[in-house]
């Protein structure tokens, strides 16, 4: 585990080489865990996240490359242009072992290149090249003519779309085209500082400190995913979207922007559908779920559309929750995301924002450039996406995030922009469920589940039961709509995220096939790689660690609990009337008793929501001190 | 009274979106039926339900009551039904 | 596809293929204690625009090219057979490799690479058991034109009656 790191600056072209402090990795783990350290120490309070002092950082996690079970993932962390706070966003795709292979474990951009450039890894030779010729273009035809370019169609790119290079705020970089480091606008980022593309090809290898016992745990973690049958066979054969009948059932599905959670054919955006119909599985490195699709549509007035996903995002997002359940159009709908470079969660809640809009008469017509903007009409949501995307019309003012387009339009607009913190929610109805609404107020890069996905709290087996009554100490921990034990359940899974991003394990892992990867095996794994003792209860400190040191970088901005804890408005004021027989599941004062147990759980200030200088030191974070007190 | 229950467990029933309505005795609870699922439709118990030692889901899936995840309750056979209510047998995993 | 004195055979799949390339990673490790997609036997081409994959290794052709081609007898089969090198002999001019209508020899970084279904290591293919998308099995070579069959007469029935397949 010889990798470097690879620090470039963009204004003069410089690169240089480091090697990988083993001292933060054994404090930090690896590719979420280092980079939320790295941009604590590159970033000073009030960055403008789009200026070129701003850090860009890749970081691939510390088991990237190696047959860990859904090991290939890879970190991307910077100040978000969407929220103006912490951010990390993580991707799959073949791009980290690539990295790792070449000898680079962690990627760190600063400056801004005077015109568009892309960085090219070969191996050892690093070397940036102009992108004038690629800038414009979308993703699929840049990564085709980097490819032509090198000669070389086995090398994996990482790269933006217009949407990047016209800094939407929900700008995404994708991997291999397809792949998203979605959410918060880390596309933006990459925009402005004129890199168009990472091209990588890495023909090395990358070797654990103890093979003997790397393969023993690595191996039998992959085994006993694969022998939960039930898991395996449902995320192989329909993927995310396998989650769509139930959350339909449950009244989770977001519909008309979450106006209500159901639509009477549903079955149309189900796995199972478009498993049947468009797609068929494709996986990140050394996956054992394969949970990924890739659609093609052969007929109809979509034919000719290919595209990895859709995922149950995408299909909730740019479907259900935009008033349709045109399977083709919504595919449709997706590759336009993907080529352009948008988060399809985002992107799916600026359409949907826009359209209850124009239902209530905030928007007209002519605002929409002559776009009918009505519920479910697939060709206005396909030409908003491309305007949205190339900043034209509408489209310019709802790429700046639905916080700044609802301020602008004003007259009530706020009440339709489901975001908090600037971020759009992910397509999870948290009125149903209370410690996916604690976990989504508490999430520093605002509302969605990937930071902390509680699916315990369903104990969908007797097993998982079991785990959420241990991790809680309640029964109350699987009745979705009863705060008690939600802080402990949010802070178990904020903690195994943690850990398994900073491996570069993908998060499923841990919370569709509870237990079978857990703290203790993913600290073997890493002891074993890495040559670093580890115990699991070490892990679970460290990711408690890293999870802090997040919400520091937020504190040091100077925001309060009031201004950092929430959820957007609709979630705490408004019931869902297909939840409970609209009963009122979900509020303020509901959601302000679980924060308060969940700062005292973390022994932070259970007024302010701020760490102690005790809980500092204890954490190896007093380093922090004096900038956070310093803010307040 | 009448109950409608969804059966959204396999590809066939999702693409389809079955719903059997069942006339059941008043009072009834979510143990009846169950109880009345079982002895109708031999192939559903196959799939869904496990009989011994007391009737119950299969591991991974889901028994919704109007939306709401009742065998995870504390006697969740004995929780009362009523008129109109809808019950949904799904699968439990879900997230992406 | 020769089979070796079981009756067993390697067989690929790749309609099956998800290109999570777990058996180039493990084909690397259990070979050389390394971890490469180049430093494997057994290569999995992606094709990311399109999303199609297929692993490529060496199929042990009955009458194999590089074989016939090696100018010094280096190549030859083993009694399982396997296709083998002989070291010695091996005067490394690639004739192989740029016969092979596969592409499955290599001479990369890692020196002279080209499966040997595990042979070496005294085993069946460590590949096959890791790959859990049944793209490369091990597998009784009389059940692999069946199964096959079977899929293909399936799909016929299905699609000759819509709305009745299984």
């Amino acid at each position: 585990m010889a990798g470097q790191m690879l620090f470039v600056d963009l204004t003069d072209g410089g690169i240089e080489r480091r090697p990988v402090d083993r001292e933060l990795l054994r404090e930090y783990l690896g590719g979420r865990g280092i980079n939320a350290r790295l941009l604590w120490d590159l970033t000073q309070k009030g960055l403008d996240p789009l200026s070129p002092a701003a850090p860009l950082l890749f970081g691939t996690g510390a088991l990237a490359g190696t047959f860990a079970p859904n090991s290939g993932r890879m970190t991307v962390t910077c100040k978000s242009p969407a929220t103006g706070l912490y951010l990390k966003t993580n991707v799959g795709s073949h791009a980290a072992p690539e990295l790792r292979f070449a000898g680079y474990e962690y990627l760190v951009f600063q400056g801004k290149a005077p015109h568009p450039v892309y960085l090219w890894i070969d191996d050892g030779e690093v070397t940036l090249r102009d992108a004038r010729g690629l800038w414009g273009l979308d993703t699929r035809a840049a990564d085709r003519r980097i490819k032509e370019e090198l000669g070389d169609d086995q090398i994996r790119t990482i790269l933006i779309g217009p949407a990047g290079e016209n800094l939407v705020a929900f700008a995404s970089i994708m991997a291999s085209i397809y792949r998203a480091a979605g959410r918060g606008g880390s596309g933006a980022v990459m925009g402005s500082k004129n890199l168009k593309a990472i091209a990588v090809r890495g023909t090395g290898e990358v070797t654990v400190a103890d093979p003997e016992g790397f393969t023993e745990v690595a191996l039998a973690a992959r085994r006993a995913l694969r022998a939960d049958e039930y898991c395996w066979t449902r995320s192989y054969e329909f993927g995310t979207a396998q989650g769509i009948i139930g959350a339909n059932e449950g009244g989770t599905l977001p519909h008309r922007n979450f106006q209500d959670g159901r639509v009477a054919d549903a079955y149309k955006l189900s796995g199972e559908y478009v498993s049947e119909k468009f797609a068929h599985p494709e996986a990140c490195s050394a996956c054992v779920f394969h949970c990924g699709r890739f659609a093609r549509i052969r007929s109809g007035p979509y034919a000719g559309t290919y595209t990895a996903g859709p995922e149950y995002e995408t299909l909730a997002s740019l479907g259900s929750k935009c008033g349709t359940t045109d399977t083709a159009g919504v595919i449709k709908a997706g590759e336009l995301c993907n080529i352009l470079g948008m988060d399809t969660i985002s992107a799916g809640s600026l359409v949907s924002f826009a359209m209850e809009c124009y239902e209530y008469g905030l928007l007209s017509q002519k605002d929409a450039n002559g776009l009918d903007l009505s519920w479910g009409n697939v060709e206005s949501i396909l030409v908003l996406l491309e305007r949205m995307a190339r900043r034209e019309g509408l489209g310019d003012l709802l790429a700046n995030g639905s916080r700044a387009a609802a301020r602008t339009i004003g007259r009530g607009a706020e009440a339709f922009a489901v975001q908090a913190k600037g971020l759009e929610q992910s397509t999870v109805d948290v009125r149903g469920s209370m410690s996916y609404a604690l976990a989504f107020a508490l999430n520093p890069r605002g509302p969605d589940h990937l930071m902390t996905e509680c699916l315990a709290e369903v104990g969908y087996t007797p097993e998982v039961r079991r785990l959420a009554e241990d991790i809680t100490g309640t029964p109350k921990a699987t009745d979705s709509l009863s705060p008690e034990g939600k802080p402990r359940m949010v802070a178990w899974h904020e903690e195994i995220y943690a850990v398994t991003d900073c491996l570069g394990i993908c998060a499923f892992t841990d919370t569709w096939s509870y237990t079978r990867v857990n703290f203790e095996n993913m600290a073997a794994m890493f002891a074993a790689a890495t040559g670093i003792a580890l115990s699991g209860d070490e892990a679970r400190r460290i990711g408690e660690r890293i999870i802090t040191l997040e919400r520091l970088f937020n504190l040091r901005e100077g925001l309060t609990r009031e201004e950092l804890d929430v959820l957007p408005q609709r979630m705490v004021s408004e019931p869902s009337p297909t939840l409970h027989r609209g009963a009122r599941t979900l509020t303020k004062e509901k959601l302000d008793g679980m924060l308060r147990e969940y700062y005292v759980l973390r022994e932070w200030d259970s007024e302010s929501g701020v760490p102690s200088r005790e809980t500092l030191a204890r954490l190896g974070l007093d380093f922090a001190a004096e900038d956070v007190m310093g803010a307040r | 009274m009448k109950v409608d229950v969804r059966l959204l467990v396999t590809r066939e029933q999702i693409l389809r979106g079955t719903t059997l309505c069942l006339e059941l005795p008043s009072p009834a609870s979510v143990g009846d039926v169950l109880r009345r699922l079982a002895d109708q439709d031999r192939s559903l118990v196959e799939l869904a339900l496990v009989r011994e030692p007391t009737l119950t889901l299969r591991p991974g899936l889901a028994l919704l009551l109007n939306g709401a995840n009742v065998l995870l309750a504390p006697q969740a056979l004995e929780t009362p039904v009523s008129e109109g209510d809808r019950l949904s047998l799904i699968h439990g995993i879900s997230g992406g | 596809m020769p089979t070796d004195p079981r009756g067993m055979t390697l067989s690929v799949d790749s309609d099956r293929c998800t290109g999570c390339c777990t058996c180039a990673l493990v084909c690397s490790f259990v070979h050389d204690r390394i971890f490469g997609y180049e430093r494997s036997r057994v290569r999995v081409w992606r094709d990311d625009n399109r999303g199609l994959f297929a692993p490529i290794l060496c199929e042990q052709c009955e009458d194999a090219p590089c074989v016939v081609v090696c100018p010094t007898g280096a190549l030859g089969r083993d009694g399982q057979g396997i296709v083998v090198r002989n070291v010695v002999r091996c005067i490394g001019c690639n004739e192989c490799m740029n016969t092979c209508p596969l592409g499955a020899i290599s001479f990369g970084p890692g020196g002279w690479m080209k499966c040997d279904r595990c042979a070496s290591l005294g085993r069946s293919p460590y590949c096959a058991e890791y790959c859990t998308a049944g793209a490369l099995r091990w597998e009784p070579a009389r059940l692999v034109a069946r199964a096959r069959a079977r899929e293909v007469a399936l799909r016929r029935v299905e699609s000759q009656q819509p709305g009745q397949g299984a």
